[in-house]
């Protein structure tokens, strides 16, 4: 049986791919990889069965730039895993930094009514569905799906790192994104947010026919990453090493072992 | 010594059969001559009863001014959006069908008028009942309103601080109100929410001298602050639903737009920074034969609200057609920085060369 797997995403795919390269978890077969930085890839388009840049050059160039492949044949694969493309925790912390459900109004001390909104639930969770809806990594689940009835999973992005509570943001990107994720700093607002994000990145991704896989609960503390997981760049708390990536291999496979049943050591 | 009539002389538009009869809505032109112009960076601001969203809607299109005090979060969609009163007006007040309803949210929003019942119940939710329709399925409990109305007047007074330009439509003169405060609410109790207590609620249809003098109570009030504001008011054309007044619902009709029209007119009359543009007299005249209503003969078609903007454009010059401008043309302006939609989620991925060279590196280039 023919058991091949297909990695679609951007930087975050690295850490599965050092993980695979260590053979950590050959279980997933033979693997191949179409990547590209940043959120461009959301603009691949599936034309004749095949997942291809050819249209955009721009993207092509990028792509050729880090050595992805910028045309894959679909019907050479048996599954399809997105990774990140800004499905993350970040879609909270957008929605968060700004408008605020009455639960966290009553126990937010910085609450300023000049910057930030009251909402009921119901718009606080329209919205969260609303951006998870419009992530790359959905988009490019709307395009697999128009030419590919095989299974999509979904990897988001990690949540950050743990100590991005206590570094001292210096440049003005990380003031910016200190500003957009402090406010959910406090543990139980950061778990209480998790577990809505989860929920509704897993109701999207069923609704466009995927799978969503949450992060691993093991490389988590208070839904924060945990430290030890990081790339040890200076200041860099988005992207995670080979360590992590194998935890997340092992929930992964172990997932699509769940869903597709145990034929995966075919390969 | 000839004696001239008076009429002899007067533009064609001052004649029924050169301004009305040989005339067709769709292309009448100087139905309506501007008072004042509208700055293309006037902050505008708009309430009223429902006509009023497509008038705000259009002045968006095309660009204009207009002040969201209450955005919608990113990542809701507009017709989402739009279900929970975000983008209809220039806060999330809902409809304001009365003066004295505009009277009340201004008085409110500076601390000189407490509401009385104004969190209604239905099912185990709690809806602000001067505003419900802004959250159609209530919300957990009335301290949640509480706090909702709270931060809603602090951006409603912050609205009113700012405003150059406060175009206003008049919607109906039938309201009901709380008998012992005299709190006026814009649907009957019972009606979305609460429940109708006759020994509490009565019903009220404002007269003329009560709506007059209540937008200029509103004018004073909100020129207190911002002595240069200019006022643009409009009559809605949409007939009532429904009368409490006991009369034929045609004839209540016809009364409360009269009167509207009658306040509106002498208002524009008597001040010079008060216009009336007339969309009411476009769309509900014989003029247009009841072509700008549905089958109805209350929703006021598509092409209707363009024949009215199509006038008030041709004296107030903003731009161009809603059809030549994209969507990211859309302009409003917001009382605060919104967070914004994905470009802000991708902030943290803008470092694309981090990301590159991991990618080179981990595959090998």
């Amino acid at each position: 049986m023919m058991n091949r797997t297909l990695l679609i995403g951007n930087s975050h795919v690295v850490c599965i791919k050092e993980a695979l390269d260590r053979s950590v978890n050959p279980e997933l077969g033979p693997s191949e990889f179409v990547y590209c930085p940043g959120v461009d890839l959301g603009e691949m388009e599936v034309l004749d069965g095949r997942l291809t840049a050819r249209n955009r050059p721009a993207l092509m160039q990028r792509l050729q730039k880090v050595g992805s492949p910028t045309e894959v044949d679909l019907d050479g694969y048996d599954r399809f895993v997105v990774i990140g493309l800004e499905l993350s925790l970040g879609v909270c912390a957008s929605i968060f930094s700004k408008y605020r459900c009455y639960r966290h109004y009553i126990s937010d001390q910085d609450f300023d009514a000049n910057v930030t909104q009251l909402v009921s639930d119901s718009v606080f969770q329209m919205a969260l569905k609303g951006l998870i809806s419009s992530t790359g990594s959905i988009r490019i689940v709307d395009r697999l799906r128009t030419a590919t009835s095989k299974p999509i999973y979904i990897v988001p992005q990690p949540n950050p790192l743990e100590n991005f509570k206590t570094i001292k943001p210096e440049t003005d990107r990380q003031r910016r994104a200190f500003s957009k994720w402090h406010p959910m700093f406090p543990a139980s607002i950061t778990n209480e947010l998790y577990q809505e994000f989860c929920w509704a990145a897993t109701s999207i991704a069923k609704s466009h026919g995927s799978v969503f896989t949450e992060q691993p609960a093991a490389t988590l503390n208070d839904s924060f990453t945990k430290s030890k997981y990081g790339r040890n760049k200076l200041g860099d708390i988005r992207h995670m090493n080979a360590e992590f990536g194998a935890v997340c291999l092992v929930d992964l496979v172990a997932g699509i072992a769940k869903i597709e049943g145990n034929h995966l050591s075919n390969a | 010594m000839n004696i001239i009539s008076p009429y002899q002389g007067l533009p064609e538009r001052s004649y029924w059969r050169s301004g009305v009869s040989r005339q067709s809505p769709d292309t009448v032109s100087d139905l309506y001559i501007k008072k004042f112009s509208l700055n293309p960076r006037d902050k505008i601001i708009t309430a009223g009863s429902c006509f009023a969203q497509h008038i705000s809607r259009q002045l968006r299109k095309r660009g204009c001014g207009i002040v969201d005090a209450e955005p919608a979060p990113p990542g809701l969609l507009e017709d989402q959006g739009h279900k929970y009163g975000y983008h209809l007006y220039s806060a999330r007040y809902g409809n304001i069908y009365t003066v004295r309803q505009l009277l009340q949210l201004v008085r409110e929003a500076r601390g000189k008028f407490k509401p009385a019942e104004w969190i209604w119940e239905k099912d185990g939710r709690f809806f602000d009942a001067l505003r419900p329709s802004v959250e159609p399925e209530g919300l957990r409990s009335a301290e949640e309103v509480v706090a909702h109305r709270e931060i809603h007047l602090g951006r409603v007074r912050g609205m009113f601080a700012r405003a150059d330009v406060f175009i206003f439509t008049m919607g109906l003169t039938e309201a009901w109100q709380h008998r012992s405060s005299g709190t006026v609410f814009p649907t009957a109790p019972g009606t979305i929410a609460g429940q109708y207590d006759p020994v509490e609620y009565e019903f009220i249809n404002f007269d003329y001298s009560d709506i007059y003098s209540d937008f200029i109570r509103v004018r004073r009030i909100l020129k207190a602050r911002r002595p240069d504001m200019r006022f643009l008011l409009t009559v809605s054309p949409v007939p009532l639903t429904a009368t409490a007044s006991g009369d034929h619902v045609l004839a209540a009709t016809l009364y409360s737009k009269s009167v509207l029209r009658a306040v509106a007119g002498r208002l524009a009359q008597q001040f010079d920074d008060i216009d009336y543009f007339p969309s009411y007299d476009l769309i509900a005249s014989h003029f247009s034969k009841a072509a700008f209503y549905e089958g109805n003969l209350r929703s006021v078609t598509s092409a209707g609200v363009e024949a009215a903007m199509r006038v008030f454009f041709a004296q107030h010059d903003m731009g161009a057609e809603p059809a030549l401008r994209s969507t990211d043309a859309i302009a409003a302006v917001p009382e605060m920085d919104p967070a914004n939609s994905l470009a802000d989620v991708a902030v943290d991925d803008a470092d694309d060369l981090v990301c590159e060279d991991a990618l080179l590196e981990a595959f090998g280039r």
